[in-house]
């Protein structure tokens, strides 16, 4: 196997430095790295956590991956005679479900609430079997999702809270109805709340009924059924292009559309993008600095080394080869920096709350040992309960956190790439002097 | 032996015509080389003299492809060593030249042998006959005992022996000795000289050596010296 002077060259550098003078430069380099891909970890697991506590329950439950409507989305239909092409569409390998409803503005009001606005959406009273992401977002907290009785209804528990009506009490729903004359009229029903679910997005849980789609029908159908909407789930929904280019031509002719969930709450996920981008770059700055420490680190690694480096020029060591030596050096940090911060990262971002609780004992127990040191010489006062994050302020039990794997390696990737470029910008100089310069002043 | 093999042998390896080189300093310039012609004849070998500071070390990095000069131009063999890029100089010291520099220039971080066989990396396809390669330099120094000693567990007349083996690793057309025993004390300084002088012979090589010590020119096949920045013949 052909030798490779830079390798055993930088490996040797490596080890010797540190072996010699302790290095702290290096080690501070491989630090700062570390401290900046775990920083960036977290930050973007638990922004990835509150974004997608807003981004599924309205992929999932509101708009689907995916939906066909006549008249685009909740738009009009043919009734419950399920078109051809739906049979089609569920034959797709990458489509899971296709389920249809019916989507309403209505006034919901209870026994100790004036009329509050809702969304009232009617689903077949199997809507659980036929999807199970959905399901388990609506899972209920109380009763069940069951819409197979008459005038059967499922509310959101924040809507219920405020209406004053928990599993077994009745409230009236308003919404419209076409009139003999074709003009919406309002109709008013009772109906017997089964179920009462919690998303954990406010407003669903404060704005969304489901009953049945028969319910709907006889109800505010107006003698005929309603024009049904089918929204369309896939294994994938970041796929959601393949998929619709797959199913508008089985919708040719039959006047029916297909849209994405990107092209539903468009500007909302614009905003929520570029919210995150903007919070990479602003932690992400953290590398500008990281790369400063390991230029200044291997700057110094170079000038200490220059005798060394004149010596391998001089028994004809390309110059691009002695700069790769202190590059490789900068990888090798990078990537120590990058897969220790990693870990680190995980480990916080899997243990969120539990370091958040960690963090409200520590401040709590120093806020009490400072109170109790205070009582001494005053009375009064409290010492009170500090905490990072509280459902109090936020409508969320814990702090949410995701991490994304692609993520987690684009962060690495930047962190090393950092160190590599800084690596390769200090040991630029290796490639200017001649050896002679070195060597004589020696 | 043939006329054409002994007419190549009789060809300079080694001429350097017009040879100049100034350092700045400051406003003002210091030539150090003035104008400086050499021929060096294949397997031979040259010693120049001279006082300290009189250029003998800048005319061998000129020679080597250390520097460059201000004008003027170096032929070894085909090649004009004063017209190549960097890389082609870097291929230049790599397969044509052997450095010996009157400081050993070990570097600390790697074994006697690994010094030895680190510039022969650039040119072997294969890793275990390199070491087998050096492992017989450094035997034929007479260090087969010291072949993984670092430099600083080597004595002077130990790491300038090292550096005699590292220079004939990819058995260069031409050897450059700058001041080699100037480091060392008398005993080991008669040492090293022998062993130059007779490994330059066994291998057949060119050597231009510059000294002070006039005892090691003595041994040279062409005497020249230094002044003025330029050559003269003894």
């Amino acid at each position: 196997m052909r030798p490779s002077v830079t390798l055993l060259v930088a490996s040797r550098y490596f080890r010797t430095r540190r072996r010699e003078t302790g290095n702290t430069s290096s080690i501070l380099s491989v630090v700062g790295t570390a401290v900046g891909v775990m920083a960036l970890t977290v930050v973007l697991a638990v922004m990835n956590g509150f974004q997608l506590g807003f981004i599924e329950p309205l992929v999932e439950i509101s708009s689907y991956h995916l939906q066909v409507s006549r008249n685009g989305p909740a738009g009009g239909g043919n009734g419950p005679a399920e078109p051809a092409f739906v049979k089609r569409i569920r034959g797709l390998p990458s489509v899971t479900a296709v389920v249809p409803f019916v989507e309403r503005q209505a006034l919901v009001e209870g026994p100790f609430q004036r009329p509050r606005a809702c969304q009232l959406r009617a689903v077949p009273p199997d809507l659980f079997a036929l999807d199970p992401v959905q399901a388990a977002m609506l899972a209920p907290r109380e009763g069940s999702f069951d819409l197979s009785g008459p005038r059967s209804l499922v509310i959101g528990a924040e809507l219920a809270a405020v209406a004053g009506v928990r599993v077994g009490d009745s409230l009236s729903l308003t919404s419209f109805a076409a009139g003999p004359d074709g003009r919406p009229v309002p109709r008013k029903a009772e109906f017997r709340v089964t179920g009462v679910f919690r998303t954990g997005y406010w407003d669903f849980d404060i704005g969304l009924v489901f009953v049945s789609l028969a319910t709907a029908d006889e109800v505010f159908g107006s003698g005929s059924p309603l024009p049904r909407t089918y929204g369309v789930k896939i294994a994938n929904r970041f796929l959601d292009g393949q998929v619709l280019r797959k199913i508008a031509p089985l919708l040719s002719g039959t006047g029916y559309s297909v849209e994405s969930w990107r092209t539903y709450n468009k500007s909302f996920f614009d905003a929520l993008f570029m919210e995150k981008l903007m919070m990479m770059v602003l932690v992400g700055l953290i590398f500008i600095v990281v790369g400063f420490n390991v230029f200044h680190s291997l700057r110094r690694s170079v000038h200490e080394r220059m005798e060394e480096i004149a010596v391998l020029k001089a028994v004809g060591v390309p110059p691009g080869r002695v700069q790769a030596i202190f590059v490789l050096e900068g990888f090798l940090i990078g990537l120590a920096g990058a897969l220790s911060g990693l870990l680190a990262g995980l480990g916080v971002a899997m243990n969120v709350n539990a370091v958040f609780a960690g963090v409200d004992a520590v401040i709590n127990g120093l806020t009490h040992a400072v109170y109790a040191l205070a009582s001494v010489f005053a009375h009064g006062g409290s010492e009170g309960s500090f905490a990072m994050f509280s459902p109090a302020y936020f409508y969320l039990s814990q702090v949410p956190s995701r991490v994304f794997p692609q993520e987690a390696f684009l962060v690495c990737f930047f962190a090393v790439l950092a160190c590599t470029g800084a690596a390769w910008a200090a040991s630029r100089a290796v490639s200017r002097f001649r050896p002679a310069e070195v060597l004589r002043n020696e | 032996m043939n006329e054409q093999m002994k007419s190549a042998l009789r060809d300079p390896l080694v001429s350097v015509r017009s040879l100049a080189r100034r350092f700045p300093t400051g406003a003002e310039y210091l030539e150090v080389l003035t104008d400086v012609n050499l021929e060096v004849p294949r397997g031979t070998t040259v010693a120049i003299t001279g006082e300290s500071g009189c250029g003998k070390s800048t005319l061998l990095a000129l020679i080597g492809g250390l520097d460059r000069p201000t004008a003027g131009s170096v032929y070894v063999g085909e090649t004009e060593v004063t017209g190549l890029e960097e890389s082609g100089l870097s291929r230049y010291r790599s397969r044509d030249v052997g450095f010996i520099f009157q400081f050993h220039f070990l570097l600390k971080d790697f074994t006697a042998l690994e010094n030895v066989i680190i510039p022969g990396m650039l040119a072997s396809a294969s890793a275990r006959l390199l070491r087998e390669r050096g492992r017989a330099l450094l035997e034929e120094v007479g260090l087969e005992k010291r072949m993984n000693a670092w430099p600083v567990e080597l004595s002077g007349g130990e790491r300038q022996r090292v550096a005699v083996a590292r220079a004939l690793i990819n058995e260069p057309l031409l050897l450059l000795a700058d001041e080699p025993t100037g480091n060392l004390d008398e005993r080991n300084a008669r040492v090293v000289e022998d062993m130059l002088f007779s490994l330059v012979e066994k291998h057949s090589r060119t050597m231009i050596i510059v000294t002070h010590d006039h005892g090691l020119a003595r041994s040279a096949d062409t005497r020249f010296s230094l002044s003025g920045g330029m050559l003269r013949g003894e």
